[in-house]
């Protein structure tokens, strides 16, 4: 009788997919990546029509072509600053990473740990960034350190909150489930807790990802001698209009690079959970 | 009220004057069992039912080892159970099988968590996986079954144990009722296999009267045990034939009597 059941049910439910839809890669490209990359050609079409059309002058605002030309001609000058930055967010994404999900555990593992740091991390979050930036670049100079620092700052907070809300999130059930086994503490956190937490600290670390690139920023607007942030600054007071564009086209590059990484890397690490 | 005198070999279960308090917000304590006792047989299948917030799921997890008595003892093989859980197989509505583990992964969760080899528990699986209508699926991820065939696995991990006492609350109660039908049918087939002693809560009489030899009605809270009544229905049976049979309306009828009249026994 079983075997009858499971061969009527195999036919229909082997791929777990109700409905079918974009199965294929190609079909999936047409669907997904094609209409975004359409988005954005229309907004430059735009962008640059209005430009010509309506004679704007280029400090304002020049025209794609220009700053594209501009990245092109002058990409020795760029891509120095690009590494500095792309450097510094990626070690503040990874501090904020560690730290975060080290707090996310530490909250949900104890009472006396919830009620004591529970208040700092909100102080911390309450605070605007940029009031803090000038004391980190006090204490930890000019140099990366004080931008890795505000990168991380700004970035562990969706880590920690995801992963606090990620453990908390096993059913009652499940966890008697392991304790009839029985399972310990430690048992049926890394078998049952820590996995079932995976999905919702990625997308935290998502927010996380896009945020220590603003952090970098952020920190190099503050005070420093390097980076596409104090590029900004520099070019920004010389009314180099194309060069500040061409680092906020690279800043949202960086941004996206990130945040697809850490998309690539759910994809790697969670098979099952794939869409 | 003593039942007819069975011809029992061992006591499985032994639970004695009973009683199991919870504290609650104003401080005070709610009692959810009141000095029940029971006596479950090896090799018995034994329902418990009553309606829902009578102690049935509080009895059950006592007898698990997942909550403690305050007054009072369970017994299980002879040996004291106060708190301490892995005598039973249990296993709940939810299957609770986990998403990110392949079927033959999941079903040998519980022996992989108390250190057995993982290459023969699998092969263990591999080979019982056919029996449960799990076949071609050792590599799928959970998401991929139905539910009766989720809820064949989790009864598959709960065998895999290797226990001869199992604890199943309400394991059916969110299935269809032509599935439920069938995993009946399934269970009684793997009941008579592995000759386990089962305990097996439910608000479901019916399910409660196919299945079991004996039928403990329960009302509360506080929970009590109001009489337990034995199903003189021989086995093996036959779904179709025993549920339109005048024993089981018979039984099906005393037993209702009792949820409903409480006290009366």
């Amino acid at each position: 009788m079983a075997d009858s059941l499971a061969a009527s049910t195999q036919r229909t439910r082997t791929d777990g997919q109700p409905r079918k839809r974009g199965r294929s890669w190609t079909r999936r490209f047409l669907t997904t990546v094609c209409p975004a990359v359409a988005v954005v050609v229309l907004a430059l079409l735009a962008w640059q029509a209005y430009v010509e059309l309506a004679d704007v002058r280029d400090v304002i605002l020049p025209p794609p072509t220009a700053v594209f030309s501009k990245l092109i001609h002058q990409w020795s000058v760029f891509q120095p600053e690009l590494l500095v930055t792309a450097k510094e967010a990626l070690q503040g994404l990874l501090i904020a990473t560690v730290g975060g999900f080290l707090l996310g555990v530490a909250i949900t593992s104890s009472r006396i740990l919830r009620v004591t740091l529970y208040p700092l991390i909100i102080t911390s979050q309450a605070i605007p960034i940029i009031a803090i930036a000038p004391l980190l670049i006090t204490w930890l100079g000019f140099g990366a350190s004080s931008k890795i620092a505000v990168s991380a700052l700004i970035a562990f907070f969706p880590v920690t909150v995801s992963t606090a809300a990620g453990l908390a999130s096993l059913e009652a059930g499940a966890v008697s489930l392991m304790q009839s086994f029985p399972a310990g503490r430690l048992q049926i956190f890394v078998r049952a807790r820590l996995p079932n937490a995976l999905p919702q600290i990625f997308s935290g670390l998502k927010v996380a990802a896009v945020l220590a690139v603003v952090g970098a920023v952020v920190g190099e607007w503050v005070g420093s001698d390097s980076g596409l942030g104090y590029l900004i600054v520099r070019q920004n007071a010389l009314l180099a209009t194309d060069t500040v564009f061409a680092c906020v086209v690279l800043l949202a590059g960086l941004g996206i690079a990130f945040f697809l990484t850490v998309v690539a890397l759910e994809w790697l690490v969670l098979p099952w959970n794939r869409t | 009220m003593p039942g007819p005198p069975v011809a029992v070999a061992t006591d499985k279960i032994v639970v004695d004057g009973l009683t199991v308090e919870f504290g609650d917000d104003s401080g005070g304590a709610f009692r959810a069992i009141d000095n029940v006792g029971l006596t479950v047989a090896e090799g018995e299948f034994v329902s418990i039912v009553g309606r829902s917030g009578c102690g049935k799921t509080t009895l059950f997890n006592v007898i698990a080892g997942l909550a403690r008595p305050t007054d009072g003892h369970v017994r299980v093989n002879g040996e004291l159970v106060d708190g301490v859980a892995g005598h039973a197989g249990y296993m709940l509505q939810r299957d609770h099988l986990f998403p990110w583990r392949r079927m033959l992964d999941n079903v040998v969760v519980g022996r992989d968590v108390l250190g057995f080899d993982r290459a023969e528990s699998r092969r263990r699986a591999r080979e019982l996986f056919p029996r449960f209508g799990l076949q071609g699926f050792e590599k799928a991820y959970p998401k991929a079954l139905s539910g009766g065939m989720r809820q064949r696995a989790a009864l598959l991990r709960t065998l895999l144990l290797e226990r001869d006492l199992l604890l199943l609350d309400e394991p059916f109660g969110a299935l269809d009722a032509i599935t439920r039908g069938e995993i009946h049918a399934f269970l009684l087939s793997i009941w008579d296999e592995f000759q386990n002693t089962v305990v097996f809560i439910t608000h479901d009489v019916d399910e409660a009267v196919y299945l079991s030899d004996r039928v403990v009605v329960m009302a509360g809270p506080p929970g009590r045990i109001v009489t337990s009544v034995d199903v003189p229905i021989s086995r093996p049976r036959d779904h179709t034939e025993v549920v339109t049979s005048t024993e089981f309306a018979h039984v099906k009828h005393r037993v209702l009597e009792l949820i409903e009249g409480g006290w009366r026994g």
